[in-house]
């Protein structure tokens, strides 16, 4: 019976990891949004930090379903996880709301607003 | 003397293509199933609480329920899609919000509810051997999300949340499910994409 083995616990977002936080992400979080139409992006989708998601799992959606490569998924994973949100894509708001559709889908924590 | 079950999930590539592999023993399997068919349970009922409608009836296009889940389970499954920065000129439209969660909640649920079936199609009722295709594992990474995202919310779970309620804590053996849901999902993300 293995439910009761001691697993080692892998990082989750909110955990303390005081050894990721040198590794802040830069601030131009759309700095990405120059292959969208720059006139048709008054909004953007946001990923909230949780507790519960794992680190390696939120690159692996950020991967999966913005197309980002690893370096920049980790990249906003970090962010997430340091500042407690990052934009992860902006568009238009059919755009933005497939995103948070399929983000929803995937378990994470994220929301959409017009672009400040 | 058994045979050592191999739970840590592998990767393995057969003519078929990329396989993932791991065991289970009928425990765990069970644990498994009963969780992803309560989760499953939740997300059907709320499905269908979604009014009727005449409209949809008419254009097949299905309306789901406008406001949040009264469930703590469900509101963190289903959160809400639109966040306005206070004061802005969005602040105030909380109809938006409900007319987010009806138009894409129906499909949210649909992609959680085929998720939990892979995982119920591919553990053995009484454990052993489960062999995924790179897709399945996939669906199995969503529906371990959900279980935790449930499981986690009634455990409370936060960053300060230890590795071990003392002995005697009712919580005890629920985190200790909990903490194993993490180590597989992790181990099973660790095959897929290392």
């Amino acid at each position: 019976m293995g439910l009761c083995n001691a697993y080692p616990a892998p990082a989750t977002l909110s955990a303390a990891q005081p050894t990721l936080q040198a590794a802040q992400a830069t601030p131009e979080a759309v700095e990405y949004t120059e292959i969208l139409e720059a006139e048709d992006r008054p909004w953007v989708t946001v990923v909230w930090d949780d507790p519960v998601n794992l680190m390696h799992y939120v690159t692996y959606i950020f991967q999966k379903l913005f197309g980002y490569s690893k370096a920049k998924a980790i990249e906003l994973m970090l962010q997430v996880h340091n500042e407690g949100k990052a934009v992860v894509s902006s568009g238009s708001r059919d755009k933005m709301e497939h995103d948070v559709r399929r983000l929803h889908a995937a378990g994470l924590w994220a929301t959409m607003q017009r672009d400040e | 003397m058994g045979r050592t079950i191999v739970r840590k999930w592998t990767r393995k590539n057969s003519l078929g293509g990329p396989k993932l592999r791991a065991e289970m023993d009928r425990h765990e399997a069970e644990v498994l199933r009963s969780l992803v068919g309560a989760v499953s349970g939740l997300l059907t009922e709320r499905a269908q609480s979604a009014p009727e409608d005449e409209l949809s009836a008419l254009t097949g296009l299905r309306t789901g329920n406008s406001n949040p889940p009264d469930d703590p389970r469900l509101a963190r499954l289903l959160p809400e899609f639109h966040r306005p920065e206070p004061c802005s000129p969005d602040a105030d439209r909380a109809g938006l919000n409900s007319a987010l969660r009806a138009l894409h909640e129906p499909e949210i649920i649909d992609t959680k509810l085929a998720a939990g079936a892979v995982v119920l199609e591919t553990v053995p009722a009484g454990g052993g051997k489960i062999v995924l295709t790179p897709e399945q594992a996939d669906a199995w990474l969503t529906a371990l999300t959900d279980v935790r995202l449930a499981l986690g919310t009634v455990l409370r779970i936060d960053a300060d949340t230890p590795d071990r309620y003392e002995p005697d804590d009712p919580r005890a053996p629920h985190l200790d499910v909990y903490h194993w849901l993490t180590w597989m999902q992790d181990s099973l993300l660790q095959a897929l994409a290392p």
